[in-house]
C-alpha cells in the first residue's frame, strides 16, 4: 500500500548518445540480414536460399561491429570488456555479446563453406541478437516504461524496420530484389511495427508502466513514430507496388525509394530514441508497508 | 550535502503537518535488496553478494556498463565521476581514493569490508563499532541501526510489526532490506 512519496520520476542519464546509437546501429545491421533473408526466399522461394549477395551479409556485419564499437567511448573500463562473458547465466549484455560472436562466425563459415546450415545459425543468431538487445532495456528494473513486456519485441519489429530501409537502400546500389519483393517485405514489416507501437501504447495492465510511456502518446511523438516512420512509406509503398501514375518516371520511382528507405531507417532509430530516451523515466519512490 | 559519497543519497521533503512546516531526511541508499535486481543485469559479476546478503561491487570486474544504475529502481548507484572525493569514499574503509575508480559503479555497500574485518575479529555488526557501518556509528542522532534479521532473538521482527515499519517500493518485489520506522 503507498503511504507516502519520496521522489518524483526523474530521467535517466545514464544511456545517453553512444548507448542509444549502440542499439540503433546494431539493430539495424541485425535487421538488414535478416530482411535480406526474408527478400531472398520472397523473391525466389526457398531454393533461393543460397543465393544471398555477399555484399548485405559483409554490410550488416560491418556495421554491427561499428555499432558496438561505439561502446568503447561509454562505458569506464572497456579493456576489460572479455569480463563481460563471465556473465552469462543471469545478464542479457554478456547474451548480447556471444550472440555477436555467434551471428558473426555464422556469417564468415557461411560465406566460406557455402553450407546453408550456417545462414540458418547466423538467421538464430541474428535474432537472438535483437531478442538480447531488447531484453537488456527490458531488464532494467529502474525505469518504468522499459518494463513493459512489449519492450522485446517492439526492439525486434524495429530493428527489422531499419533493417529493411537499409535493405532498400542497398538495394538501389545493388539492385536484386524486385519491387514486389519490397512490397510485401515492407508491408508486413510495417505492419508488424505498427501493431508493436499500438499494443506497446496502449498497454495499461500497469498503470506506473502505463504513466511512464504517456509522453509517447503526446501528439509529436505519434506523428513522428506512427505517421512519419510507419504509416508514410507504406503509403508510398503501396504507390510503387500498383505502378501508379504518380510514379511513372525513373526520378519519381528513386524518389520514392529513396524516400521509403530514409522514413523506414530513421523510423526504427526514432522508436529507439523514443524508448531510451524519451520515455527514460526513473521509477517514483513511495513508502509501502512492511507484509 | 555535507559532500556525501556519490551512490548515497538523502532525499529532503518538506510538508506541512498540523499547519506547521516539518522537514524530513530520508536516507535512500541501497536497499540491500534480497531479490536484487542490480545483481541480475552485471554482466561481470562485479556485483556480488555477500553471505550476509550485502550486495557489494568488485571494482576490479567493474567496466562502468551503467546496466546496474539503470537496473535499480530505488536510484542508489551512480558512477563515479570526475569530481569523485579524493581521499576515499569512506563507504567501505577502503583506503583507495575514488579517483582511480573514476568511470565505475558505485553504492552503499554497508561498509562491507569493515564488517567482515570485524566478524573475523569476532566482533557483532550492530553491538560492536568496529563491525557496524561508518554511518551508523557516526550518527549523530541515533536514527539508524542494523539488525540481523537471521538471528530470532534479537527483536527485529517485533519492532518491525510493533513499530508498523514501512519500506520504499516494497510492490516491486526486490525484498529491500531497509526499513523505516517512526519515532
Amino acid at each position: 500500500m503507498k503511504t507516502f512519496s519520496i521522489a518524483s520520476p526523474t530521467r535517466q542519464k545514464s544511456w545517453g548518445l553512444f548507448p542509444v546509437a549502440l542499439f540503433c546501429i546494431v539493430g539495424m545491421g541485425t535487421g538488414l540480414y535478416l530482411i535480406n533473408s526474408i527478400l531472398i526466399v520472397v523473391s525466389g522461394g526457398l531454393n533461393n536460399f543460397y543465393k544471398q549477395p555477399f555484399q548485405f551479409g559483409v554490410i550488416a556485419c560491418a556495421t554491427i561491429v561499428c555499432g558496438f564499437a561505439l561502446i568503447v567511448f561509454d562505458v569506464g573500463r572497456p579493456r576489460r570488456a572479455i569480463s563481460v562473458l563471465f556473465g552469462l547465466k543471469r545478464a542479457w549484455i554478456s547474451r548480447e555479446i556471444v550472440s555477436l560472436l555467434l551471428f558473426l562466425s555464422c556469417v564468415i563459415l557461411d560465406h566460406l563453406s557455402g553450407f546453408v546450415h550456417w545462414r540458418f545459425l547466423s538467421i538464430a543468431a541474428a535474432l537472438m541478437l535483437l531478442f538480447s538487445q531488447g531484453s537488456i532495456i527490458f531488464q532494467c528494473q529502474g525505469i518504468s516504461a522499459w518494463k513493459n513486456p512489449l519492450t522485446i519485441p517492439l526492439f525486434i519489429s524495429s530493428g527489422l524496420l531499419s533493417g529493411f530501409g537499409y535493405a532498400v537502400f542497398l538495394n538501389m546500389l545493388f539492385p536484386f530484389f524486385g519491387d514486389g519483393a519490397v512490397f510485401f517485405t515492407g508491408a508486413i514489416t510495417i505492419a508488424l511495427n505498427l501493431a508493436g507501437v499500438f499494443l506497446f501504447l496502449s498497454n495499461h495492465h500497469d498503470a506506473e508502466i502505463y504513466k511512464a510511456s504517456a509522453v509517447l502518446r503526446k501528439p509529436v511523438f505519434v506523428i513522428l513514430n506512427i505517421g512519419f516512420a510507419l504509416l508514410f512509406p507504406l503509403v508510398l509503398l503501396f504507390l510503387l507496388h500498383l505502378d501508379s501514375a504518380i510514379i511513372s518516371s525513373l526520378l519519381a520511382r528513386n524518389i520514392t525509394l529513396i524516400s521509403i528507405a530514409f522514413t523506414t531507417l530513421s523510423g526504427g532509430v526514432i522508436l529507439k530514441v523514443s524508448i531510451i530516451l524519451v520515455a527514460g523515466y526513473k521509477r517514483t519512490l513511495y513508502f509501502t508497508q512492511v507484509g | 550535502m555535507n559532500q556525501i559519497p556519490q551512490g548515497r543519497r538523502i532525499v529532503e521533503k518538506t510538508f506541512k503537518k498540523d499547519g506547521s512546516l516539518t522537514r524530513l531526511f530520508i536516507p535512500t541508499s541501497c536497499m540491500q535488496c534480497r531479490n536484487a535486481p542490480c545483481l541480475k543485469v552485471c554482466p561481470t559479476s562485479a556485483t556480488q553478494k555477500s553471505e550476509d546478503g550485502i550486495i557489494y561491487i568488485d571494482h576490479q570486474r567493474c567496466i562502468g556498463c551503467h546496466a546496474c544504475i539503470l537496473a535499480c529502481p530505488y536510484d542508489a548507484r551512480a558512477m563515479i565521476g570526475s569530481d569523485a572525493l579524493t581521499n576515499g569514499s569512506g563507504n567501505d574503509c577502503d583506503p583507495t581514493p575514488d579517483t582511480v575508480r573514476i568511470g565505475l559503479s558505485t553504492k552503499c555497500d554497508l561498509c562491507f569490508k569493515r564488517i567482515r574485518e570485524g566478524q573475523r575479529k569476532g566482533l557483532i555488526p550492530g553491538v560492536h563499532d568496529d563491525a557496524t557501518p561508518l554511518c551508523i556509528c557516526h550518527c549523530l542522532a541515533d536514527a539508524l541501526t542494523i539488525y540481523d534479521r537471521d538471528d530470532p532473538d534479537n527483536g527485529f521482527f517485533e519492532i518491525i510489526e510493533r513499530k508498523k515499519a514501512v519500506c520504499i517500493r516494497g510492490d516491486l518485489g526486490t525484498e529491500p532490506s531497509i526499513y523505516y520506522i517512526n519515532g
